[in-house]
Formats: C-alpha cells, sequence, structure tokens
C-alpha cells in the first residue's frame, strides 16, 4: 500500500475530473467533432450490419432445423422426429410398455422390461424431455396408434421440472450466434459435400445405440476420464442452477400421473444416476441439493397419493451400481441401467402380458 | 442484468441513453431517470434486493445529513457508527452469517459442545459489497469533513446506484462523483461517446472471447486437480489469473466505457497489474478502487507506516486479512488475503534491508509467479484443493514436469493470453486511430462478441 500513489486514476485524456465540462471540447475543431460522430455510427452500422447478416444466414441455413425453412438439411439429430417415424413402424403391434425420459434413460432395454413383464415395449425417451412432453406422447401412442398401455416406466430428474424462463431473446440469440453460425457453414459445406455418418442411432424398439462410444467400449479404447471431465462442467449449470423446481412442470406432472393411474397403468418412477464425481461437482457448485430434496419430496408425495411406485437412483449407492459403468457424467450405461431395472421391475408383475 | 447479455445491449442501454441525451431534459429528470433505470438493472436479479440497496441509500443519506447538523463529535461519532453497523450489519448477514455459523459450530464440536448456530441459507445479493463500501465511503467522507453532507437525496440515489458501476465497481467514492452528478451534462461529446464504445467493445471482448475461453478449459483442467502434473498444474493456474484478470479488468472496461456513454468519469481500477514489478506495485495496479479504499479507510487508520516497522507489519496484516475477507465467505479468501500480506510483509522488509532486487525483467516474473501462487486459494474450493493443487505446482507428487491434464487448447490460450498482458497496453492507453483498420477491427470486435453472447457466464467478481 503506496501512501503517496494518488487516490484514484483517471482516464488519461486531458480533461479535468468532476467539472462537470470537457474544457477540451472548446479546443476541439467542428471536423473533429464530425470525424467522431462518423466514426461511431460506421463502427455501429458496420456492427450491425454485420450481425444482421450472420442472423440471416442461421436463419436460411437452419443448422438445428428450429425456424423449419428446409433449405439445406439440419445437422442436429432429432429423437423426437425419429421415434415418431418408429412409433409410426408400430401401427400394426403398438407398444404395451413405454419409458418415458430424457437422453438418460434412452439406454434403458426394452428386452429386459419385455422379459419381465411382457408384451412389447418401447423406450420413447427423447432428447431434453420435459414434465409437459409425457402426456402427449402417451396420446400420441394411445390415439394414433390404438396402444392399450399397460406398463409405464418415468426416468425423472430435475432438469424435467425446471423453471425454463422465457428468453423473450431466443430468436435473437439463436441467430446472432457462433456457435450455429459454425454450424451453419458446416451445414453448407456438407450439402455441398457428403454428410458425414451419425454417430448415434436407435433400434426398432427405440433403444438408443451409441456407435462410436459402443464401438470404443468394445475395443476398450473408451476414454471415460475425458467424457466425464468435459461433460461435468457442462451439465452442472444446467442440472443445478434453478433454485427451485417450476411449480406449472409438477403442477402438469401430476395431471400426468393422475391419468395415468386413473387408467389403471401401472406406473414406476425413477431418478437415473449421476457419476460420483457428477453429484460432488452439483453439490459443490450448484443448487442439486436443494432441487434433488424438493423432487423426491415430491415424487414420494405423488406416489402416496396416485399409488405408484418411485425410486430415488441418483446415487449409483441406491442400486449397488459402478462409477465405471457410464458413458460421462449423467448417461450410464446398460450395466448399471440393468441393475436399477432388476430393482424397478417387480419380480412377478401385477400387470404382465403374455 | 448482465453487460454481457442481449437485453442489457439491446432491450435496457439503447432507450437509457435516448433519454439521457433528450435534449432539453432537467437535471432532476435525468437524474430520476438514471436512478430508476439502475434500479431496474439490479432488480432484474431479484427485485426484492432493490429494497436493500435502498435501505442502505437511506440509512446513508441519513447520517450524513445527521453529522453535519450535529455540533458535537460524540454525536458524529455515534452517527457514523450508526452507518457503519447498519452497512456493516447487511453486509455481515447476507455474506458471513453462513461462514461464521459453520466455523462456531465446528469449533465447538471440536471442544466437544453440542451448540449449533443455525445455519440459514441466505442468497447474496449481488453486488453488495461493492455498494456497501461506497455508501460507508461516503459517510466516513462526512464524518472527516472531506465532503459536505448532500441534501439532495436524488442525487445520492443516483450516485449509489449508478448501473455501470453497481454490481462490480469500480468502487466509486462519492467526492469523485458529486460535481458530475450535481451538474450532469445534456450529452457527452461525440468523443466521449466514442471512447464509452470503444472501452465497451474492448472489456466485452476481454470477457466474452478471452475469459470465458480460457475459463472453459481451466474448468474442465480443474475438475480433477489430482491428476495434474507439474507443468499442467502451472498451465491451469496461469490461465486462471488470465481469466479473472480478462474477466474483471473486461467488466471494469465495461463499466467506464457506459459512464463515458452517460457523461461520468468512472476511476481506472485496473493498470495492467501482470506488469508489476513487486508486490506493492501488484496492489497499486489491480483493482485500485478497493486497494485504495482499503488503503484510505483501514490502512491510514491504523496508523499505517507512521508508528515503526512493527506497527506497519501489524497493519498490514489486518488490511490484507479483511482484504481478502471482503472476496468472499470462505477461509480460502482469508488466506489469499493473508498470503499477500505475507508477501507485502516480506516486501517492506526487504526494501528496509536494502537487500538487492533482481532486474525488472526477473522481477516481473518473479511478482507473476507469486501471484499465480495466490491465485490457488483464490480458485480453490476448499484447502483440501488447495494443498493437492500447490503438491502439484512445486512437484510434491513426483509428477516432474509432466504437462498432464493441460489441454493444447488451454496452453494456446495461456501463451496468447500472457502475451497480451506483458505486450498490449492497458485499455485506458490504447486509443485506436479514426482509420478505416479501426473501424473495420472494432466492428469485427462487436460482432464477435455479440456473437458470443449466448453463453451467459456471469462475471467472477459478481460473487463476492
Amino acid at each position: 500500500m503506496n501512501r503517496s500513489s494518488s487516490v484514484v486514476q483517471h482516464p488519461p485524456d486531458g480533461s479535468e475530473r468532476g467539472t462537470g465540462a470537457d474544457p477540451d471540447a472548446k479546443r476541439r475543431s467542428v471536423s473533429g467533432i464530425g470525424e467522431d460522430v462518423g466514426f461511431v455510427i460506421k463502427v455501429l452500422g458496420l456492427s450491425l450490419g454485420g450481425l444482421v447478416s450472420i442472423a440471416l444466414l442461421n436463419l436460411l441455413v437452419d443448422p438445428e432445423g428450429s425456424y423449419g425453412t428446409g433449405w439445406v438439411r439440419p445437422l442436429v439429430w432429432s429423437a423426437r422426429d425419429e421415434k415418431r417415424e418408429l412409433l409410426l413402424g408400430m401401427a400394426e403391434s403398438p407398444p404395451t410398455c413405454l419409458i418415458l425420459g430424457s437422453s438418460r434413460t434412452m439406454k434403458l432395454e426394452p428386452d429386459v422390461i419385455r422379459t419381465a413383464v411382457g408384451g412389447r415395449v418401447f423406450n420413447a425417451s427423447i432428447e431434453e424431455a420435459r414434465a409437459g412432453d409425457f402426456l402427449p406422447t402417451l396420446d400420441f401412442v394411445r390415439r394414433r396408434l390404438g396402444a392399450q398401455i399397460r406398463w409405464l416406466i418415468v426416468g425423472v430428474d430435475p432438469t424435467t421440472f425446471e423453471q425454463g424462463k422465457s428468453d423473450p431473446f431466443r430468436v435473437v440469440s439463436h441467430t446472432v450466434n457462433y456457435h450455429h453460425a459454425i454450424m451453419s457453414l458446416r451445414s453448407i459445406t456438407y450439402a455441398l459435400t457428403r454428410y458425414p455418418e451419425s454417430a448415434i442411432g436407435f433400434n426398432k424398439d427405440g433403444f438408443l445405440v451409441y456407435k462410436k462410444d459402443d464401438a470404443d467400449l468394445q475395443a476398450g479404447v473408451f476414454d471415460l476420464e475425458a467424457k466425464l471431465r468435459d461433460s461435468i462442467s457442462w451439465y452442472v449449470p444446467r442440472h443445478g442452477n434453478d433454485r427451485g423446481l417450476s411449480s406449472q412442470a409438477l403442477d402438469t406432472f401430476e395431471v400426468f400421473v393422475k391419468e395415468v393411474r386413473a387408467r389403471g397403468i401401472e406406473l414406476a418412477v425413477y431418478e437415473p444416476p449421476y457419476h460420483p464425481r457428477m453429484i460432488e461437482a452439483l453439490r459443490s457448485r450448484s443448487h442439486y441439493p436443494e432441487l434433488h430434496e424438493a423432487l423426491t419430496r415430491e415424487l414420494e408425495r405423488l406416489a402416496s397419493l396416485y399409488d405408484f411406485r418411485m425410486f430415488d437412483f441418483s446415487e449409483i449407492e441406491a442400486f449397488g451400481g459402478r462409477p465405471d459403468w457410464f458413458y460421462d457424467a449423467i448417461h450410464p450405461r446398460i450395466e448399471n441401467n440393468r441393475l436399477i431395472l432388476a430393482r424397478l421391475l417387480p419380480a412377478s408383475p401385477p400387470h404382465a402380458l403374455q | 442484468m448482465l453487460f454481457n447479455s442481449f437485453v442489457f445491449i439491446f432491450v435496457f442501454l439503447p432507450p437509457v441513453l435516448a433519454i439521457w441525451w433528450w435534449p432539453g431534459l432537467g437535471r432532476r429528470t435525468r437524474l430520476a431517470v438514471l436512478t430508476g433505470a439502475s434500479y431496474v438493472f439490479y432488480g432484474y436479479w431479484d427485485w426484492r434486493f432493490t429494497f436493500l440497496m435502498l435501505l442502505s441509500t437511506l440509512v446513508d443519506f441519513g447520517a450524513g445529513l445527521a453529522m453535519e447538523r450535529s455540533r458535537s463529535q460524540g454525536m458524529r461519532r455515534f452517527f457514523l457508527v450508526c452507518s457503519l453497523a447498519a452497512n456493516l450489519g447487511l453486509l455481515g448477514f447476507f455474506k458471513y452469517w453462513g461462514l461464521l455459523a459453520t466455523s462456531l459450530n465446528a469449533v465447538a464440536a471440536g471442544l466437544g459442545f453440542g451448540a449449533s448456530f443455525p445455519t440459514i441459507e441466505v442468497v447474496l445479493p449481488v453486488g453488495i459489497s461493492f455498494y456497501t463500501f461506497q455508501t460507508m465511503s461516503y459517510s466516513i467522507d462526512v464524518y472527516r469533513r472531506q465532503v459536505g453532507a448532500t441534501r439532495d437525496f436524488l442525487a445520492f440515489s443516483a450516485f449509489v446506484s449508478m448501473y455501470p458501476q453497481l454490481v462490480a465497481g469500480p468502487i466509486v467514492r462519492y467526492v469523485e462523483l458529486a460535481e458530475q452528478i450535481d451538474r450532469p451534462r445534456q450529452r457527452p461529446e461525440w468523443e466521449e461517446i466514442r471512447r464509452g464504445v470503444e472501452l465497451f467493445l474492448i472489456g466485452l471482448c476481454k470477457k466474452v472471447l478471452l475469459a470465458d475461453a480460457i475459463g472453459a478449459q481451466v474448468d474442465r483442467v480443474l475438475e480433477t486437480p489430482d491428476l495434474l502434473g507439474l507443468a499442467g498444474s502451472w498451465a491451469a493456474m496461469v490461465g486462471f489469473a488470465l481469466q479473472i484478470y480478462f474477466d474483471f479488468s473486461g467488466y471494469s472496461d465495461m463499466a467506464v466505457g457506459l459512464g463515458y456513454l452517460l457523461g461520468f468519469r468512472l476511476p481506472m481500477n485496473f493498470n495492467s497489474p501482470y506488469k508489476a514489478r513487486n508486490i506493492s506495485e501488484f496492489w497499486e495496479r489491480w483493482h485500485i478502487s478497493l486497494s485504495s479504499w482499503l488503503r484510505d479507510y483501514l490502512y491510514i487508520p491504523l496508523g499505517g507506516s507512521r508508528k515503526g516497522h512493527a506497527r506497519t507489519l501489524r497493519n498490514l496484516a489486518i488490511t490484507m486479512f479483511l482484504g481478502g475477507l471482503w472476496h468472499g465467505a470462505n477461509w480460502t479468501f482469508v488466506a489469499w488475503g493473508l498470503y499477500h500480506g505475507v508477501l507485502l510483509l516480506g516486501y517492506h522488509s526487504w526494501r528496509r534491508a536494502h537487500l538487492p532486487v533482481p532486474g525488472p525483467r526477473t522481477s516481473m516474473f518473479l511478482t507473476f509467479a507469486l501471484v499465480v501462487v495466490g491465485w490457488v486459494f483464490f480458485r480453490s474450493d476448499g484447502f483440501g484443493m488447495a494443498g493437492i493443487l500447490l503438491g502439484r505446482m512445486f512437484g510434491l507428487s513426483g509428477s516432474a514436469l509432466s504437462p498432464a491434464g493441460a489441454s493444447p487448447a488451454l496452453l494456446v490460450l495461456v501463451g496468447a493470453g500472457c502475451a497480451w498482458c506483458l505486450i498490449a497496453p492497458n485499455s485506458w492507453d490504447f486509443r485506436p486511430p479514426k482509420s478505416r483498420l479501426s473501424m473495420v477491427a472494432l466492428a469485427l470486435m462487436a460482432i464477435l462478441g455479440t456473437m458470443r453472447l449466448e453463453v451467459l457466464r456471469p462475471f467472477l467478481y459478481f460473487q463476492f
């Protein structure tokens, strides 16, 4: 601490501070002011022009398929479209059991469930599923396919009930966006050359196949450590940023549960597991502990009110899982999922279908 | 509301500036608009916190008037104590209650007592550390008769809440802004507007293009500090040193730029701190408004360097302890402050003993290395992580020169960031000429900065 240094330093522009008037202004020539005006206007004009051009490029190319321009094939994969097509392909023999949830439940094996409860099982999990997705999916299967659903397995976590703050700038932020601009350029390049093969796909029963990761696992070269590092910092804010669960989403979920139980459908709701390192990061850097507590409390309330089975498998200790049986911080591999299903499915199901 | 957000840049700022610049508007109307806009800016996070800011404003405005009207020194002191108690009480409750309660519980448990202090979850209002220090400085200055108490509540509210510097500084003193607020100009000169735009864009790019990019790599690497090698751990911590510098100085540049757009001159907060050649110089260049606040309202009142070497060292230690605590309710911040206190003690003792000083480049390098070591405490979640990182950085883990954990992207960013800090002029000294090249460069900065706005990473200093 140097006592001799001045208390505050001010911009080195020659003006006196705190006088309320800039003495330089008197000396400044009219042409100098004109230059400044022109400079500012041209900088702002160029910036605005550049941003509008980028927005137009992203809108027209639409690399995420958000605006439906359809000029260039979207680059992103959407489970929603693929699963709808797969379900429509089952119109002849519609499913009797559905798995609902996000990408975290996509590796729940329909085959294992079919063995336990019988019938036809479809994994209808979709990426970034929210509470409001469940009832429309169930209605689609029932009404379009005429399916008689007997069993439902639903995976939920705090993101299912996230507050979903309305973002009035979503269109702007999605179009004037570095990531989208790169995707647009890639999209154009692929359209002019050749599209690469997708790294993921679904079986006919909706079960997810990670083509590359599963091949790496088979070859013994899968690098879980790198995946964890990449995914933890990415997922922590998404799973623990909110300070509470959305009451609207909770109400929507209750409506769904009520409807399901009113139709006599057997229901099992569970919280899918996080990798222990993710749990540790969530606890130290997010509001996850409060969110998880609130979610578990709410699920327990609904379970006793509507008589369904509820399981908190958010930590692997709850079902005897292993930390190396993960694809990344939040996506369990089938080995962990089989342990989950062993606990989740009843030994002698009340509605087993032959 | 964040400066690096669409809502601030495209929705909040244009109408506020348009009204502020509107010809013919009276002083009081413009101050009311500025105050109202600043409350909207602050309330965008959580409207309930605006009442805290209003309370702090009312307390210090009232304390200032009461002190000025008091005839006895005792009464003046009484009103000053009321102001300090209210401000420190707010700060203590919202920022330090959790730390105090958990620490007392740990001590009680250690001594075998079952006493349990309630550890209620208190949400930290954004920027409370900044505006309480700002209002306290006003009361202290009035008490010291260095500034007259204002009778204009609107002007005082505008001073406390002024959105450019509200949530993360610079910590502006009333004496610095009093005349500017008393006589706000109708519209800044075009040269000032140009300067404001330049500084805002420089700050925006420092934040979203440099700090956030480096921060993403650093976060990734520090997920698993126990896997880092010697070189990797240094790369990570140098990366954090760059991240926090670009983040905070970027915010300050934006704040000063926004001040220019309103016609206000805010003080400099950073002066290329990593070019410092000793630790004392570092503190004259880093977060200048805080270090000068601590110097004038804490270090000097404690006796400064006037009462012998031993007292000087004690005063430095107390000042740096509280400076560390100001940064956050965690003992790691206290450790960071004390570490810098020890460095300052060492530096002053070294100078006093007239020991030889290395050349300028070596001094700069050593100072930077010492500062980087200090950032370990600042960045770590707890002493466990700090211990692991320090062990890795000083080769105690037997990892030799292993770059394990340091990604090529981090190494490139660290290299580029270091070069920037050592070579590039400070934002305040950087005056791009009015050429076409500057025009295109600034437009490009605006475009690239805006394209990275979507990833909303709050400024690091918002948590303090």
